[in-house]
C-alpha cells in the first residue's frame, strides 16, 4: 500500500512524511476533520519541530508576512484534508505499519519535498578598514595579536580554482593543482579560477590585508588549491583533488561542494584523509532545513553551516538529523555565511552568502590552531573546535548543533595554557606527517577535558557544559 | 538505529542505473566512478579494477574494449569505467564488491552561492 521512496527515506532518516489518501466516505465535511485527525492521529509523529519551525520562520521572513496558524507545529501530528480526503503527517516505521493497518486508510504516498526561493537582497555591502564581521565573531583577530597569523600551516582547498594574481592572494598559494577529465593533473597549471567561487573562498581562508580591509581568518597559512569543478566529471577530479590534498602536506581541507542528499560514496577518501591526519571541513549546503550534501553529512567530517551578523542560522543553511548513533545532526557547527565580502578574479571584491563561505572561515581558524600546535592530531583539532563553541539563545541545536566556534578557547583547549600568548610562538612546520607527542606525555587536547566553565558570556551556552545534559543527537564522537 | 545508512533514493543504485541508460547509447558513452565496499584493501585495487572490468565483460560476451578501466583511486576505494553499453551499469552494481556507482558528470556539486553582490 505504501508508495516508492518511503522505504528509502524511513531506512535513510528514519521517518517520512507522507500522505494517507482516505477511503471513500471518510471526511467529507469540515466539521469532521477534527474527529478523523483524533482516529489517526496516533500512527504520527511529533515533528521534528526544530526543523519544521526554521522552515516556517524562513518561509515568513521570505515572504515578508506572517502566515495563519491555528495552532503550534509542535502539537499538531496530522493534518486532514476532509473534502480531499486526505492526511498529511510524519510517520516512523512503527506508525506507517499502523497506518497502512488503519480500515480508515486506502493508500500512502510520500509528500513531495518542498524548498525555499529565497528573495534577492538589496542591500549595499558593507565596508570597512578593520577586519570583517566574520573574523571578529570567531574571535581570530585576538590570536593574530599573539602573534597566531596561520604562518607555517597549508590548508587544503578543493574549489574552481583560485586567482594567484589577485593582490590579496600575493604569496598565499604554496601548490596550485588542475586535474584533466581523467582525473590525472595537469602539469604546470598556472593559479587561475574556472569561475569566482573558489577564489572567494580561499580569500577567506588565507586573504592578505589589502587596503580595503582583512578578510582572511588565517592571513599568513598559505593553499594548496586544486581546481575541481569546471563541468565534465567533476567525480574524478574530485578524488584526484583529495588524495593530491593528502599529499601536498596540508593540514586541513576545507570543500564548499557536495551532492545534494546522502551518498556513501566518499567515505573511504574521508577516512583516508583523517587517517593521513587532515581534517576534512565541509559546507553542509544551501537547500535549508532538513537538508543536507555528501560529504557535508557525513559523522566524522567538520560539517559547516551559516550564520549572520545577528547570530541568526541563514535561512538557506542545511541541517538534517540521520538514523546513525555517532554524531547524527549536521552540521555540526556554524560560520560565518551571510554578508561576506572576500576576493574575486580581476583584482575585485564580492560579498556572498552561502555554507560555502562559512565552511573556509573554520577552516582558516583551524590553521590558526595548527600554528601553535603543530603536532595536534585531527582528533585533537575538532574535539579543540567542537569545545570552543557556544549555542547563542538566537539558535536552536536542530539547526546549529555545538553552535559558534570561538577561537580564543579552541586555542587554550588545544595548548591546555590559561591565557593567550604576548609574545609570538615559532612558526610552525607544515607536514602531513601524523606526528605523535613524545611518549608519556599526552597533547593537551588528548587529555581528560578540564570542567567546562558554566557560561561565557551571556546569552550564550558553552558546547562543553551543554553536552553534560544534551541530547544524545548532539553529541559528537568520532574517530579516522 | 543502525550504523550504516541507506543513500539518499537519488544515489541509490537502482536510481543511478535508470539514469544511466537514459543517457547512453551505442556510439554515446558514459563514465561512471565505480566506488568498493571497505573491506577491499587499498593495496589490492588496482588488481581488483582489472578483475572486476575484465569478468564484467565476460559476463556479458562483450568486446575487450567495451569497457574502458580509467584512473584508480585507491584513498576513495574507486576507479572509473566508459562504456556505451547500458547493461554494463547494472551488472557492476550487482557485484558484491561494489559499494555504490555515480555519475562522473555531476552538474549540481557545488552549493550556489546567494546574494552575490560587488564589495568596495
Amino acid at each position: 500500500m505504501a508508495g516508492s521512496g518511503i522505504e528509502d527515506t524511513l531506512a535513510a532518516i528514519g521517518y517520512v512524511k507522507v500522505i494517507a489518501t482516505l477511503k471513500q466516505g471518510v471526511g467529507g465535511a469540515a466539521a469532521a476533520s477534527a474527529q478523523i485527525e483524533g482516529s489517526i492521529r496516533d500512527h504520527f509523529m511529533a515533528p521534528d519541530t526544530e526543523q519544521a519551525e526554521s522552515l516556517a520562520a524562513a518561509a515568513t521572513r521570505s515572504a515578508g508576512r506572517k502566515f495563519k496558524r491555528s495552532e503550534s507545529l509542535a502539537s499538531r501530528r496530522v493534518r486532514v484534508y476532509p473534502y480531499l480526503g486526505l492526511a498529511v503527517g510524519e510517520v516512523t516505521s512503527n506508525g506507517l505499519a499502523s497506518l497502512q493497518a488503519d480500515p480508515k486508510v486506502d493508500k500512502i504516498d510520500k509528500a513531495p519535498e518542498l524548498s525555499l526561493i529565497r528573495p534577492v537582497d538589496e542591500q549595499p555591502a558593507r565596508t570597512g578598514a578593520g577586519p570583517t564581521w566574520g573574523i571578529r565573531r570567531l574571535g581570530a583577530d585576538r590570536l593574530w595579536r599573539a602573534g597566531i597569523t596561520g604562518k607555517g600551516v597549508v590548508v587544503g582547498h578543493l574549489d574552481t580554482g583560485v586567482d594567484g594574481t589577485h593582490p590579496a592572494l600575493r604569496g598565499a598559494i604554496a601548490q596550485f593543482a588542475a586535474f584533466d577529465l581523467a582525473g590525472d593533473q595537469v602539469p604546470n597549471a598556472p593559479p587561475t579560477d574556472s569561475g569566482e567561487h573558489g577564489t572567494h573562498t580561499a580569500g577567506t581562508i588565507v586573504g592578505r590585508p589589502v587596503a580595503n580591509g582583512r578578510f582572511g581568518i588565517a592571513p599568513e597559512a598559505q593553499l594548496a588549491s586544486a581546481m575541481v569543478i569546471e563541468g565534465g566529471q567533476v567525480i574524478d577530479r574530485i578524488l584526484g583533488g583529495m588524495d593530491w590534498v593528502i599529499g601536498q602536506g596540508a593540514r586541513v581541507l576545507s570543500m564548499s561542494l557536495g551532492l545534494r542528499g546522502f551518498t556513501p560514496a566518499f567515505q573511504s577518501v574521508i577516512d583516508a584523509l583523517r587517517a593521513a591526519n587532515v581534517l576534512p571541513v565541509i559546507a553542509v549546503g544551501n537547500e535549508g532545513p532538513a537538508t543536507s550534501r555528501s560529504p557535508g553529512n557525513y559523522a566524522n567530517v567538520l560539517s559547516i553551516g551559516a550564520m549572520d551578523v545577528n547570530d541568526k542560522v541563514a535561512d538557506f543553511s542545511g541541517s538534517q538529523t540521520f538514523n546513525r548513533p555517532i554524531n547524527p545532526l549536521c552540521p555540526t557547527l556554524v560560520g560565518p555565511g551571510v554578508d561576506i565580502v572576500s576576493c574575486v578574479p580581476g583584482r575585485k571584491f564580492k560579498t556572498m552568502d552561502g555554507t560555502s563561505m562559512a565552511t573556509p572561515h573554520v577552516a582558516g581558524l583551524a590553521a590558526l590552531l595548527l600554528q601553535a600546535v603543530p603536532t595536534a592530531t585531527v582528533n585533537d583539532l575538532e574535539t579543540a573546535i567542537i569545545d570552543s563553541c557556544s549555542l547563542p539563545r538566537s539558535m536552536t541545536q536542530a539547526r546549529a548543533n555545538h553552535g559558534v566556534p570561538d577561537a580564543e578557547r579552541a586555542f587554550l583547549r588545544l595548548t591546555g595554557q590559561q591565557q593567550l600568548p604576548s609574545a609570538p610562538p615559532a612558526a610552525a612546520v607544515a607536514t602531513g606527517r601524523r606526528r605523535r607527542p613524545a611518549r608519556g606525555r599526552k597533547s593537551p587536547a588528548s587529555r581528560p577535558p578540564r570542567r567546562p566553565a558554566k557560561k561565557v558570556a551571556r546569552g550564550h551556552r558553552v558546547a562543553a557544559s551543554r553536552n553534560k545534559g544534551a541530547p544524545k543527537r548532539g553529541r559528537r564522537r568520532t574517530g579516522t | 538505529m543502525s550504523d550504516k545508512i541507506k543513500p539518499s533514493p537519488e544515489w541509490q543504485s537502482a536510481a543511478v542505473v535508470k539514469r544511466l541508460h537514459e543517457r547512453t547509447s551505442p556510439g554515446s558513452p558514459t563514465a561512471v566512478q565505480v566506488f568498493l565496499n571497505d573491506e577491499v584493501a587499498a593495496s589490492d585495487l588496482p588488481e581488483k579494477a582489472k578483475e572486476i572490468v575484465t569478468d564484467t565483460s565476460a559476463s556479458l560476451n562483450l568486446p575487450a574494449d567495451a569497457i574502458k578501466l580509467g584512473k584508480v583511486f585507491r584513498s576513495a576505494k574507486s576507479f572509473s569505467v566508459t562504456t556505451d553499453v547500458p547493461a554494463v551499469f547494472e551488472a557492476l552494481c550487482k557485484r558484491d564488491e561494489v559499494k555504490t556507482i555515480l555519475e562522473s558528470e555531476q552538474p549540481d556539486i557545488l552549493p550556489t552561492p546567494r546574494n552575490v553582490k560587488d564589495a568596495f
